[in-house]
């Protein structure tokens, strides 16, 4: 009997076993942290994409170029060691006071940190279809072109953004919304956080009247 | 005889508990710990609830880490310690020890006045 005793407990712990790892369900647990820390991501990222907005307007405020870029490559910088890449394509315009029937530039910055060169890219302005070709743009680089309108009303005009990388060719049309009177930056971000978890990414605009 | 059959009966129980033991836990899966990541969102969430009241970014241009951890009381957890560093082009260390522990990052880029970006991290541990 006392034999037999050990056997039974032996079996009352292995049902005790069994019983543990199934209630566990590892792949749930696994899942599960997946989608929270892919949240936790995705909650990153928008703050990163709000505090890149906020400086926008932080810096048109106080008539401050570069904030921009400066904010992005400290971001990307801080996101290297944690295996995060923070890739994209900033186009700013900015123009000052319309003032009626008169030249107004139209200053356009194109930041690139895609992660890679451009090897060529393409701006076209829709007020006469002027044009300019850049070659080779690295990474973590600007170019600038100043365009030149004149208007009598207020009027859209759109500025076409071609590139090509290795990897992809892209077309963005951005809005330049004019108005008699008025100084504005319009801001257009391309914006890619990869992380071993997965990728968040996010195109948007800003305007910003400017003083 | 009875006694050697008892112990072989008893060297046959444990033998079988340790077979289905290591059957069933012992393939190195190991169980992944949520308790971290939950760490990390709470910190997360408690850094952008005072950046909502508009002070994360002028106390992160200060480097006053201990205004900061003074707002993280009350947002935090209790039975969690924690500790905000304040990180320019690279973060202060911190000298922690603990077997597990978790750190929540968050960005800000300045304010009206000063325009400078910085990350804002709090590491977070189990109270001793």
């Amino acid at each position: 009997m006392k034999g037999q005793f050990f056997l039974i407990s032996g079996l009352i712990i292995i049902v005790v076993l069994l019983l543990i790892k199934s209630s566990l369900n590892l792949a749930q647990i696994i899942e599960n942290k997946k989608y929270l820390e892919m949240g936790l991501e995705r909650k990153e990222f928008s703050n990163i994409r709000d505090e890149l907005v906020e400086t926008v307007e932080l810096s048109y405020n106080k008539n401050e170029t570069g904030n921009m870029e400066k904010y992005i490559v400290y971001v990307r910088q801080r996101l290297k060691p944690r295996t995060i890449d923070l890739n994209g394509l900033a186009v700013e315009s900015s123009f000052k006071k319309v003032i009626s029937g008169s030249n107004t530039g139209l200053n356009v910055t194109v930041f690139n940190f895609l992660g890679e060169t451009i090897q060529s890219l393409n701006l076209t302005f829709s007020y006469d279809g002027s044009s300019q070709v850049f070659s080779n743009v690295a990474d973590n680089s600007s170019v600038k072109k100043d365009f030149t309108f004149s208007t009598t009303s207020d009027v859209n005009y759109t500025l076409t953004v071609n590139y090509t990388t290795s990897t992809e060719t892209r077309r963005y049309s951005v809005q330049i919304p004019v108005q008699i009177g008025k100084s504005k930056f319009i801001g257009f971000f391309n914006l890619r956080m990869n992380s071993l978890r997965g990728e968040n990414r996010d195109e948007f605009s800003k305007v910003v009247e400017t003083a | 005889m009875k006694g050697v059959l008892k112990s072989f009966e008893a060297v046959i129980a444990i033998l079988a508990v340790i077979t289905v033991y290591l059957v069933l836990f012992g393939s190195g899966e190991k169980i992944p710990d949520i308790e971290v990541v939950t760490w990390r969102t709470r910190g997360f969430e408690a850094l952008k609830a005072i950046d909502e009241k508009n002070k994360l970014a002028t106390l992160a241009l200060a480097n006053d880490t201990s205004s900061i951890e003074s707002e993280l009381a009350s947002l935090l957890p209790l039975g969690l310690d924690y500790d905000v560093v304040v990180c320019s082009q690279s973060c202060p260390s911190v000298g922690i020890s603990s077997e597990k522990i978790s750190s929540a990052n968050y960005f800000v880029v300045g304010n009206t006045t000063n325009i400078d970006p910085k990350e804002v991290v709090v590491y977070i541990w189990r109270g001793t």
